[in-house]
């Protein structure tokens, strides 16, 4: 009778954890593998970078289900761009779609400053993510299946001082992530 | 000129485009033209002038730079606009900052990124691949910031930080001494020299490369720094592979201090240095290549050396930026 009962309790313990274990959120999130460099460019103007690919978990990827990181690269910004705290960089974070028209899902801004003395995007945020309607379930989709197709496109600010628009490349480091 | 031309015509002769039955310059008289043209462009291309269009910068740097043994390069820089009437109010004027040229990983320089455009903030450890001064510690980060933020406010005027006293001042993570002594060469010196070609100006203003991949177990490094579009400052080294992590390396340049480099390597590195002296003199990352770059002492080959370089002069440096090592913090990690 005991055994049974030890038998008893040790299968709802079991039962339990099991239960616990399943209902925590799987491990975070998707991310590309390769880091990006940005290609040259010219301040001023809108350059697009090539379109990558990166798997979702999930079959319906809404706007707030994917993104972008951003790194600080191992090289700085031109000797030929004044130091003006008024600098920022506009990226653009779209969705590939050729049966559709492509969507602009996510806007980030990337403000210069002085970070440790240096010269340098110091901060990158997201300043904007394409709603999503609760009555609607096509508002903020931006693909109905787990592939995704993604690239940004972004521009560098022209300041006051500068000698030359060039802007090399690498000036962003990137990856993509999704859950 | 006239010597060319009359070359050209000669050369139409011999290969037959003249025919002297018909007495007169056949079908291929296009063809004829077009090489005379090409000919006479080249000439006056080869005897025009090179000289560049002057470039015309907006402000000026005054800076000072001191170099440590162990690579750390400290810097003061003062800029202003060369017009007193340009709107300076958005201007950065003064820097001090730290780069290491030597070494590109320190376990001490880990940051932690929190990354909170996810529903679920995460947490990405990062080991950079520049070490900066601020990035060793909070301390560090607290007085280096402090430094360019309070201490060298761009409101300040150049009288008020030459009258600062340096024993106002203490730091627990940096020299004070090196700080004011750059200061006040810097801020009373002349503006740096500016370089002439474009294309450096173009080049960044610090960077810190590497061959991407390992050949014969090895890849050379080369970090640099460049205030007006110039070679400032410049380190190249060796990176001898020791494993598959990303930090598993030895350096020549720590070969040689500590003795255990072979004769070769002692040379190797010797020439190196020769290499970096004749960069910085020339201002141009090709200067004097055709002394090294067939030659190869032991494994050391200055082929490649040559290559890189030439492709940082030619603004070609992109495979070169090396991707940071970076991971994902999961639940549970210690680190968190």
């Amino acid at each position: 009778m005991k055994q049974k009962v030890v038998k008893k309790i040790v299968s709802v313990v079991m039962v339990a954890v099991f239960a616990l274990l399943t209902a925590l959120p799987a491990s975070a999130v998707n991310y590309s593998n390769t880091y990006y460099h940005s290609n040259a460019t010219a301040s001023g103007t809108w350059e697009t970078e090539g379109t990558k690919k990166l798997e979702s978990r999930q079959s319906m990827v809404y706007a707030g289900d994917c993104g972008v990181w951003f790194y600080i690269p191992s090289v700085g910004m031109e000797a030929s761009y004044s130091w003006t705290e008024s600098r920022k960089v506009q990226i653009e974070c779209i969705e590939e779609d050729f049966r559709d028209p492509d969507v602009h899902f996510r806007t980030y801004e990337g403000t210069f400053g002085v970070r440790y003395g240096l010269y340098q995007p110091c901060s990158y945020r997201c300043v904007w993510t394409h709603p999503i309607s609760e009555t609607d379930t096509q508002t903020g989709l931006i693909e109905s299946s787990s592939g995704l197709e993604l690239f940004i496109r972004f521009r560098v600010d022209i300041c006051s001082g500068d000698t030359s628009r060039y802007v090399p490349k690498g000036i962003l480091v990137y990856r993509y992530w999704t859950y | 000129m006239l010597r060319g031309s009359t070359f050209c015509f000669d050369f139409l002769l011999c290969k037959g485009f003249y025919d002297q039955k018909e007495g007169r310059v056949t079908v291929k008289k296009s063809v004829a033209f077009f090489i005379l043209t090409v000919a006479v462009l080249l000439l006056f291309s080869c005897c025009g002038s090179k000289e560049q269009e002057p470039l015309n910068v907006a402000f000026f740097r005054k800076i000072a730079r001191e170099t440590q043994e162990d690579g750390w390069v400290y810097t003061f820089k003062y800029e202003d606009f060369k017009d007193e009437n340009a709107d300076d109010s958005h201007l950065i004027k003064y820097a001090f900052f730290g780069i290491n040229l030597r070494y590109r990983y320190d376990e001490d320089y880990i940051q932690k990124v929190v990354r909170n455009d996810s529903s679920k903030p995460i947490i990405e450890v990062i080991y950079p691949t520049l070490l900066i001064r601020g990035g060793a510690s909070e301390k560090e980060s607290e007085e280096i910031e402090y430094i360019n933020s309070v201490l060298l406010d761009s409101k300040k005027s150049v009288e008020e930080l030459l009258a600062m006293n340096p024993d106002d001042y203490e730091f627990e993570t940096l020299d004070k001494n090196i700080l004011f002594r750059l200061m006040r060469q810097a801020l009373t010196g002349e503006p740096q020299k500016e370089g002439s070609d474009i294309q450096y100006w173009n080049l960044p203003s610090y960077a810190m490369l590497v061959e991407p991949d390992y050949s014969k177990g090895y890849k050379f490094q080369i970090a640099f720094l460049n205030g007006t579009g110039c070679v400032d400052e410049l380190y190249i080294d060796v990176l001898y592979k020791t494993g598959d992590r990303y930090a598993d390396y030895v350096q020549l340049s720590d070969l040689v201090a500590n003795n255990s480099a072979t004769e070769e390597q002692r040379e190797a590195f010797e020439r190196i240095q020769a290499i970096e002296k004749d960069i910085k003199e020339q201002e141009n990352f090709t200067a004097y290549a055709s002394e090294y770059k067939k030659g190869k002492i032991g494994e050391i080959d200055f082929k490649r050396l040559y290559k890189f370089l030439k492709d940082i002069h030619q603004n070609d440096f992109l495979r070169y930026i090396q991707d940071p090592y970076t991971e994902i913090l999961e639940d549970g990690d210690d680190r968190l």
